[in-house]
């Protein structure tokens, strides 16, 4: 350090690269970002899709088991033909 | 936009300049032929503030705003009226007197008062209003006759029959005088007195101008003097002169033609004739019918099918039952052949799901068969063959489960702000109702609002077919309809049409309403492409949207800095008849299958039961309210005619005596257990006690619901016969035949079983309780327990207790 002491910080041959601008914009954004990574929760993220998506996949099953065997019974049930006969 | 409407926004702008005098008038002449009056309206009055001293300019601009149905009926009124007091109208002859203005004008002005009085009567039924008409009339004509041109004088004598009808009317109902009281002759001879004096007069205005003779206007109101006199072969005479000189615009010609055509119509109704029978050869009409086929020709025999007025159906809400309950209606309804007169379906709700796929039908007909080859038969048919069947197969797909049986879509309702149950289950209908209906079935493509125009055989051209201009010469009309919704931004009716989506202005009154309007948009202008091609089955999903079980359809980016909410179209007007008024009907008939409030021996103390109770309360009240304006309107003759049925015709109650009463309620001694419709009441009560829910209904219950409809509507039309045959009116109610034959329909087989008494245990037979199930009590009691904490309609729970003692002993 001190041999270049008297070396120009800035010299003629510094170029500003777009690679560069990036690195240190991101750097930035990064810089103001990571902090609050604290107050993101990706533990509760996380179980709050699987939990929908149970949901989701529980009405599913529910209205299939209902479509698949209730109401067909239900139908078969109440149709005309039978209540006739039952007259 | 039209060349003139971009004209008139320009002038209005100052980008180009105002024109004067007769290229000012031309201009409005044009777009008043066009039935643009909104934006002559809106010239007008730029003229006016230009040159506030011309009359004819004020006017002019009265006529326009009054005719503008942009405007809210009675702001329109209010308004035209106070242009016209400007000019003389309730001072004439002062205003004369003091130079203020010209008598050649006074005329003019009386006779625009008399017709927007008679208007207001139209829109209100107020008898006092179309006194008013009768007065202005009768001055337009007594100021100056030469003048006046014979326009004043034949309206007030048209008035002057009204009146004698009505009081004819109310004298055969007395039952005390005949048809020939004092107040019938009166009126009547006023009306002829005054043809008598009008015949003289314009003969010989006739003779001092003759170029009169070449005038429409003079030619038809000189045959309707004759017309009115009963003097048929000389109206002719003039009416084939008329026919000669029609306007040689055609358009300009239509819509004149079909005025004077429903005018000189509606006086021979009142003169007592019946209109031909169908098929009938010319020759053997009337004659007032053949004077009429001198001014139309061959299609005098179809258009003459405005005799029983504008024909409107409205199909209430509630779910399938009310969907189902409609279909019986509807099946009776074709065989009496009333299905090929409805010009306006007004739907809500559950009507709204069976009202789409009826149009849908009913569109696909209009479009492969000439009018000439339609008749009741085919109705009917369509009926019988297509829409029942079709109908009750998808609700059978049991549509309210099946929104949530599909994994992806579940998640998208989940995930996506913009996409919820009602758009599920809007796919839904389009998908197990409405993709099925046409000869080339539209499996997997959605229809949109604007595919719903109808273009009929043989033409097939949907974009210039206007029902309001071009029905009047069909016999098999091309219905409008309505899918009612509730806004919830405003609290208004909010409507989708094949041609526009908004608040129509005739639910608004400003003097107690000064919420918003959202004004009604045009597909053709709208700004995104979803709502240029809003989805047939989003529009029936948000008229069934009942709130509580369904989320608010949601339309962004219409208005500005706004997002319209819509719900069920039961929340506002749950049988749908404002929309048949704001339309114009004159025959309504409704088919009501709402759920109505039950008595309750101990109401519900919570907060959720009393607020469900409190609901329930005032959507009765709204019920209420809305039939009594109908009746009103019908007592005042501004209705032709209402039939009006409901799920709970003749169950009536007996009042409830306190503990101890020294004075019981004594019991009907002759009351009978069936309904004159021959339904055991205990049936019919629990038919009507039945879910108004979306999902499966059996064979069982579905065919009850229609056998319901059916026999209702059959002996309602009887009842309505009796009614009219009573107050002395030529022919049948609404010129139907209420005893048309009945057809085979597969509902009629539980005809027999319906009429047997219930038993001891509550239910309607041991058949019927049989085949509705008991084995699925405990699941289904389950689901209705889940329900009902999350009813919305106005007695959900009781509808579900009502069920599960049919089905459960």
């Amino acid at each position: 350090m001190i041999d270049n002491w008297e070396t120009p910080l800035v010299t003629d041959n510094l170029s500003i690269t777009v690679g560069a601008v990036t690195l240190v914009v991101l750097a930035a954004i990064g810089g103001l970002i990571f902090p609050a990574i604290k107050w993101l929760n990706p533990q509760k993220a996380v179980q709050g899709y699987i939990k929908k998506s149970v949901i989701a996949f529980l009405g599913f099953l529910f209205m299939n088991v209902h479509l698949i065997l209730f109401d067909p019974l239900f139908i078969a049930r109440g149709k005309l033909k039978r209540l006739l006969k039952l007259k | 936009m039209s060349e003139n409407r971009k004209k008139i926004r320009r002038i209005i702008n100052g980008e180009e300049t105002l024109p004067v005098g007769d290229a000012l008038h031309s201009l409005v002449e044009k777009l008043k032929d066009d039935l643009d009056f909104g934006v002559a309206r809106k010239l007008l009055n730029y003229a006016d503030s230009k040159f506030p001293d011309n009359i004819k300019i004020i006017q002019q601009c009265a006529l326009c705003t009054y005719k503008d149905e942009e405007l809210p009926p009675h702001t329109r009124f209010d308004e035209a009226l106070t242009l016209l007091e400007k000019i003389g109208l309730r001072d004439s002859e002062k205003a004369v007197a003091d130079g203020r203005i010209k008598s050649s004008t006074i005329p003019e002005t009386l006779g625009l008062g008399g017709a927007i009085y008679k208007r207001k009567w139209e829109y209100g039924g107020l008898l006092e209003h179309l006194q008013q008409a009768l007065m202005f009339y009768l001055a337009a004509w007594n100021f100056d006759p030469k003048v006046d041109g014979g326009w004043g004088g034949v309206n007030a004598a048209y008035v002057l029959d009204l009146l004698a009808a009505r009081a004819g009317i109310v004298a055969a109902r007395s039952g005390i005088i005949s048809t020939n009281s004092s107040d019938v002759i009166e009126l009547r001879q006023k009306a002829d007195t005054l043809r008598q004096q009008m015949r003289d007069i314009l003969v010989t205005v006739a003779s001092e101008y003759p170029e009169y003779n070449k005038k429409y206007w003079y030619l038809v109101t000189m045959a309707e003097i004759y017309f009115g006199l009963n003097e048929h072969r000389e109206a002719g005479d003039w009416l084939t002169k008329a026919a000669e000189c029609k306007a040689d615009d055609r358009k300009a010609a239509e819509w004149k033609l079909q005025t004077t055509f429903k005018q000189f119509v509606s006086l021979a109704r009142l003169q007592g004739y019946l209109p031909p029978i169908e098929g009938q050869q010319m020759v053997e009409w009337a004659a007032p019918w053949q004077a009429l086929h001198k001014l139309l020709g061959d299609e005098t025999e179809t258009a003459l099918s405005c005799y029983r007025g504008k024909v409107g159906l409205a199909l209430s809400g509630g779910g399938f039952r009310a969907s189902l309950y409609h279909l019986g209606v509807l099946a009776r309804l074709a065989e009496m052949d009333v299905l090929r007169s409805v010009e306006v379906l007004s739907t809500v709700s559950g009507g709204s799901i069976v009202g789409a796929h009826y149009y849908l039908e009913i569109q696909d007909l209009l479009q492969n068969t000439p009018d000439n080859q339609l008749d009741r038969d085919t109705y009917t048919r369509l009926i019988k063959e297509r829409l029942i069947p079709r109908f009750l197969a998808g609700v059978q797909c049991n549509l309210r489960t099946r929104t949530l049986a599909n994994f992806w879509a579940n998640l998208r309702m989940i995930y996506s702000k913009e996409y919820s149950r009602s758009h599920r289950i809007g796919e839904l209908y389009e998908r197990e109702l409405y993709n099925h209906i046409g000869e080339t079935p539209k499996h997997n493509r959605s229809r949109t609002l604007p595919e719903l125009l109808v273009g009929p055989a043989p033409q097939h051209d949907s974009k210039k077919f206007k029902p309001k201009y071009h029905n009047w010469r069909r016999r098999a009309k091309v219905p409008v309809l309505l899918l009612n919704t509730t806004s919830l931004n405003s609290g208004h009716s909010w409507h989708f049409t094949a041609c526009w989506m908004g608040e129509p202005p005739g639910n608004i009154g400003p003097e107690i309403d000064v919420n918003q309007r959202y004004r009604r948009l045009w597909y053709d202008q709208a700004f995104k492409n979803d709502h240029k091609n809003y989805r047939l089955g989003y529009a029936v999903a948000a008229s069934a949207c009942v709130p509580g079980l369904f989320e608010p359809l949601a339309l962004d980016d219409l208005y500005p800095d706004h997002t319209v909410r819509l719900v069920d179209g039961g929340v506002h007007d749950n049988q749908g008849v404002q929309g048949l008024l704001e339309e114009g009907c004159t025959l309504v008939l409704c088919s009501d299958a709402s759920g109505q409030m039950d008595d309750m021996k101990k109401p519900s103390n919570g907060i959720i039961g009393v607020s469900l109770r409190a609901n329930s309360i005032l959507m009765d009240r709204v019920r209420e309210s809305g039939y009594q304006q109908l009746s009103a309107r019908v007592e005042s003759q501004s209705l032709q005619g209402l039939f009006f049925i409901h799920m709970k015709k003749e169950l009536e109650t007996m009042p409830v005596d306190w503990i101890n009463c020294d004075d019981p309620t004594m019991p009907v001694s002759n009351k009978s257990s069936m309904t004159s419709y021959s339904i055991d009441k205990d049936i019919q009560h629990k038919l009507a006690a039945l879910r108004t829910d979306l999902d499966s209904f059996s064979d069982v219950e579905a065919y009850s619901l229609m056998l319901s409809g059916y026999l209702m509507t059959e002996r309602h039309f009887k009842e309505l016969n009796v009614q009219h045959q009573y107050d002395k009116q030529p022919g049948s109610w609404g010129n139907f035949n209420a005893n048309a034959p009945r057809g085979e329909w597969e509902f009629l087989k539980l005809e027999s079983i319906l009429k047997e008494p219930e038993n001891s245990q509550g239910c309607p037979s041991p058949g019927f309780r049989e085949a509705t199930g008991r084995w699925v009590c405990s699941f289904l009691q389950d689901m209705a327990s889940s329900r009902m904490a999350e009813g919305y309609h106005n007695n959900q729970c009781d509808l579900f207790s009502g069920f599960w003692n049919m089905v459960c002993d």
